[in-house]
């Protein structure tokens, strides 16, 4: 018989969830279930899916993945409702749907039972964080189950499309350098690649002792300091903190939720994190391992990088898409936009680390729309041939023209009658001049201003050389 | 009989290797021999490629966009497909430097003629002036060739130009582009041939017309440029595997030849090469060598040979290159017409032009570009690019390309050398090239003639993009140890037997004592079977 076991994982499709399925060998495993909401997610790969399986439920439905809890050895419970919310929301799945759980793992006598709780479950006061409450509650119909469980509360999980990550950007890139209370709180961040491990190291290695294990990153740190370190990825300043105290703010947020919640930022059991110590007393099996986790620098550098690649990405698929429309007039299929992405990376001496001030400037411009791009494009016809705009361009004709069907449009018309070919020809060529006039007055200046600037930058950069 | 060493796998390689073969020598060929990647979907035309394919970007632009020809000083109006890359991919054990040229060489197997458009044309009476043997004594070897490798061409008004020689297969099917240039002629004729002294008429190629041997003919499947699928486009690969059917044959591949050894005779005794596998230094004993690895290699395996016995640097003077003019051109009977794929893609019209003023024949080549990339086009259109596609679509079946090439002669300012470096088993190759004087002028003279030749063609040339190449792009190279009859030093016989080491011979361009205008390879590949006939 096979010694392999069957896992259930709720909230798979999850900020953590999604991560622990990418660091997940499925051949490890007979078969893996994963409740979701939205059944598989889109960016899932195909060919890692042999063996996993996506349920589309709700936690509170048991019916639905009975028969699958029943199949299964571990449950791996990560489904969380997490961020701003109601409180009832909080209750309804992180207590509500856990007891609902824990049950139906009882019933099923499944083997073992992991439960990514949260640190905040330990705040000295929860009352007015229905967040940490909720999750307090969880952990209670754990423990009280008959269950062999193990809980993890981990610290601050800092990645890519983590709530906690964009808020705190948030503060620390404007302006202003906003800092809720003193600032002395001390967070213990971890990278949720290291947490997605650890999970994965407690279900391999079958560490269910019954126990809380606290899990944070290797360092702590002020959330002051934090948020500097987020800082100094995007920006050299070092500018004065904002201290917003919280006695005032938080009884306002309180009372506000009742009536604004939608259009709050963020909730004022939120601001919990930023008064109480978020560190751990104690790591169980995984003092080790804290030796191979990312520091905070390397956390925050990757994170940020990884985000302004997703930027990027976006940005190119604008591109593309703005591109495409302006020189065949039909959108591009996935397979022209992941090209003319991939080709950014091949190419990029030539696309990227070429680029004048003055080309990015007139490539935002021109992704904002066809017309634009058509001014831009004859503009640097004349004025900026070899230009990253005009290579740009130049790459997608390339990739349309040897891709179906796209490559048709390029096929010569037959038109047998010369006068109307000379008429389209002529009606065609005769506009050219036309925006080629209006183009100038608004490109032009700015570009010999660009150059003027670049110019007397060069000189300044020199003279300092010296 | 002895044991000959043939260096290099290209044109004239493979035909010296055969003809020695068949005469029972024992022949080693030691060659780098990079080989090409896989044929992809032979059956499929060049337009079923872009639908049928999973990844036809990758197919046509390489899997680094290596075939994307951005917008450049000096960019190209067609660059290499990505399948040819290996033809012209570099090798680390070869430094090179040089001035006023941008060379090419290629360490695949069958050389550069892997990748070339199949222009075979003999030369006449006239351009063999300074080489120590006349039109005569070579026919019966270009018959030869003819018959190995299939040569299709007609009878025409060229034939004063390209002597006639026998094995010569019908012509290939024309396209109608290239049927309405031959009739535009035709009608033209006096005014071409009096006061132009222009003459048209069907290119040499070396493709199959008809089935030969086991080679089937032209499918007309429009992927010439991308790399025939059906081998009717001879490459000389096609004559190496035909040499390693021989017993008396040994295939060395991946071996560099850095030098050979000589003894105090000035015999070579015995050749070196750098394995590439194991980094290791081979040697391999022989009673003749034969250097046949293009005229830039054989110079640096000559020079090297005597620096590393003697440490005398020498200098290979007289380097040769045949100068390119690109000249697109727009048929104007051709417009608004619908383009066809489906047909030869190389030259299928050549030209030939006497030129009085320099008492030279401009040689050209006319393809009518159809299957070539389209965006190097547009994107040189002095409009923003979709009013460029627009147009491109009324003129894509009208659009052709004259490829004029213009004759070299030896000049001592243009040599090769080596240098030595601190890595005691490599030296760098110096190549210096300076245009003559009259360069500018000729270059004029003959852009001049041929858009006149064009114009009266019903052809018209878009102002602004003729291009000019760079000398080395034709990759016609020649001349730096010529014939002669004189016993000078760094000389060879009219034999190609060098005049200072007994048994070496240069059986390519390197002993060309001059250039024509026409492409060299089925003179390099006439005159290797002539030394091996006649040598040995």
């Amino acid at each position: 018989m096979s010694s392999l076991k069957t896992l259930f994982i709720t909230g798979g499709s999850g900020f953590i969830g999604s991560r622990l399925l990418q660091e997940i060998d499925p051949a490890d495993f007979k078969l893996i279930y994963c409740l979701t909401r939205k059944g598989m997610p889109s960016e899932f790969q195909k060919s890692k899916t042999d063996n996993i399986h996506f349920v589309k439920g709700d936690l509170l439905d048991p019916k639905i993945y009975e028969p699958y809890i029943s199949a299964s050895d571990i449950v791996v419970h990560l489904a969380a409702v997490t961020g701003k919310a109601r409180a009832e929301s909080y209750f309804r799945t992180n207590d509500l749907g856990t007891q609902v759980l824990v049950k139906q793992c009882e019933k099923f006598n499944v083997a073992h039972f992991l439960y990514v709780s949260s640190i905040a479950a330990k705040f000295l006061d929860i009352s007015n964080y229905p967040y940490a409450l909720s999750k307090k509650q969880g952990e209670d119909a754990v423990t009280s189950s008959h269950l062999n469980y193990t809980i993890l509360r981990p610290t601050i999980v800092i990645g890519k499309d983590s709530g906690t990550w964009d808020g705190l950007v948030r503060l620390s890139k404007g302006p202003l350098f906003l800092v809720f209370g003193d600032g002395k709180a001390r967070i213990q961040p971890i990278y949720v690649d290291d947490l997605a491990d650890c999970i994965l190291s407690i279900i391999t290695r079958g560490l269910f002792f019954n126990k809380i294990i606290e899990l944070g990153g290797p360092e702590d740190i002020s959330i002051e300091n934090f948020q500097r370190q987020i800082r100094r990825v995007y920006y050299s300043d070092a500018p004065r903190a904002v201290h917003i105290p919280l006695k005032f703010l938080i009884p306002v947020l309180r009372f506000s939720e009742k009536f604004l919640l939608p259009v709050l930022p963020f909730t004022a059991g939120q601001l919990s994190s930023f008064r109480y110590d978020g560190t751990t007393d104690n790591h169980g099996p995984f003092l080790d391992c804290q030796l191979n986790m990312a520091s905070i620098e390397q956390m925050v550098t990757d994170v940020a990088s990884e985000e302004q690649n997703e930027i990027r990405r976006w940005a190119l698929i604008r591109e593309c898409k703005t591109f495409s429309a302006y020189l065949v007039n039909q959108t591009p299929s996935l397979y022209i936009q992941e090209k003319y992405i991939d080709a950014h990376k091949k190419r990029a001496y030539d696309l990227q680390y070429a680029m004048s001030p003055f080309d990015r400037m007139i490539i935002k411009a021109a992704r904002l729309s066809p017309f634009v791009t058509k001014l831009v494009d004859i503009y640097s016809r004349y004025f900026l041939r070899y230009s990253v705009f005009r290579k740009k361009l130049v790459l997608l004709l390339a990739i349309l023209e040897n891709s179906a069907p796209y490559h048709t449009y390029f096929d010569s018309a037959n038109c047998s009658n010369k006068a109307l070919l000379i008429i389209k020809i002529f009606w065609r060529v005769s506009c050219f001049p036309f925006f080629l006039l209006v183009s100038i007055p608004i490109l032009g200046p700015l570009h010999i201003g660009s150059m003027i600037f670049a110019r007397i930058a060069h000189r300044s950069k020199k003279q300092w050389a010296k | 009989m002895g044991k000959i060493v043939v260096v290099g796998s290209g044109a004239s390689g493979v035909h010296f290797a055969l003809t020695l073969l068949r005469k029972g020598h024992q022949v080693i060929m030691l060659d780098v021999g990079k080989l090409p990647p896989k044929i992809v979907s032979p059956e499929d035309s060049f337009i079923d490629l872009k639908s049928g394919l999973d990844d036809p970007v990758d197919y046509f632009l390489g899997a680094n966009y290596e075939a994307v020809i951005f917008p450049d000083f000096e960019s190209e109006y067609y660059g290499f497909p990505p399948d040819k890359n290996y033809v012209f991919s570099k090798l680390d054990s070869l430094l090179l430097e040089a001035s006023g040229f941008a060379p090419l060489m290629s360490f695949a197997r069958g050389g550069l003629a892997e990748a070339w458009t199949g222009g075979v044309y003999p030369l006449s009476d006239q351009d063999l002036k300074q080489f120590p043997f006349s039109y005569a004594d070579l026919e019966p070897y270009y018959a030869e060739v003819a018959k190995r490798i299939g040569i299709s061409g007609q009878q025409d008004d060229l034939v004063r130009f390209y002597p006639l020689h026998d094995n010569l297969l019908p012509p290939l099917e024309l396209d109608t582009h290239s049927e309405i240039l031959l009739a535009q002629y035709q009608h033209h004729k006096n005014y071409l041939n009096n006061s132009l002294k222009c003459f048209l008429g069907r290119s040499r190629v070396a493709t199959l017309s008809v089935d030969m041997q086991t080679r089937k003919r032209c499918g007309y499947t429009g992927r010439c440029l991308w790399g025939c699928p059906t081998e009717s486009l001879y490459t000389p690969s096609i004559t190496l595997n035909h040499c390693r059917k021989y017993p008396n044959f040994t295939y060395t591949p991946n071996m560099y030849v850095t030098h050979f050894n000589f003894n105090t005779n000035r015999r070579v005794t015995a050749v070196i090469a750098e394995s590439l596998d194991t980094r290791q230094l081979c040697e391999f004993s022989c009673d003749s060598l034969a250097l046949a690895s293009g005229t830039l290699s054989s110079s640096k395996i000559f020079m090297d040979s005597i620096f590393k016995k003697t440490g005398d640097i020498i200098r290979l003077r007289g380097l040769m290159d045949n100068q390119q003019i690109l000249v697109p051109f727009i048929n104007l009977k051709m417009l608004g017409r619908k383009y066809n794929p489906d047909t030869y893609q190389y030259h299928q019209i050549a030209m030939g032009i006497q030129c009085d003023r320099y008492n030279e024949y401009i040689h050209g080549q006319i393809t009518t570009l159809k299957t070539a990339q389209i965006h190097p086009i547009i994107q040189e259109m002095p409009l923003d690019l979709p009013t460029s596609i627009l147009l491109f679509r009324y003129i894509h079946a009208a659009l052709g390309i004259l490829n004029i090439n213009l004759q070299d002669t030896r000049r001592d300012e243009n040599y090769l050398t080596v240098e030595a470096t601190p890595d005691s088993l490599r030296s760098r190759l110096i190549i210096r090239y300076l245009p003559s004087p009259s360069e500018a002028d000729r270059i004029r003279k003959s852009i001049k003639i041929a858009k006149k030749a064009l114009l009266r063609l019903g052809c018209v040339v878009p102002p602004g993009m003729i291009h000019i190449r760079p000398m080395g792009a034709s990759v016609h190279y020649a001349g730096t140890v010529p014939m002669s009859e004189n016993k000078l030093g760094l000389t060879t016989s009219g034999l190609c037997q060098s005049h200072d080491f007994e048994n070496l011979y240069f059986v390519d361009g390197t002993a060309f004592p001059s250039l024509p205008a026409k492409n060299l390879t089925f003179t390099l590949m006439a005159n290797a079977v002539r030394v091996a006939e006649n040598a040995f």
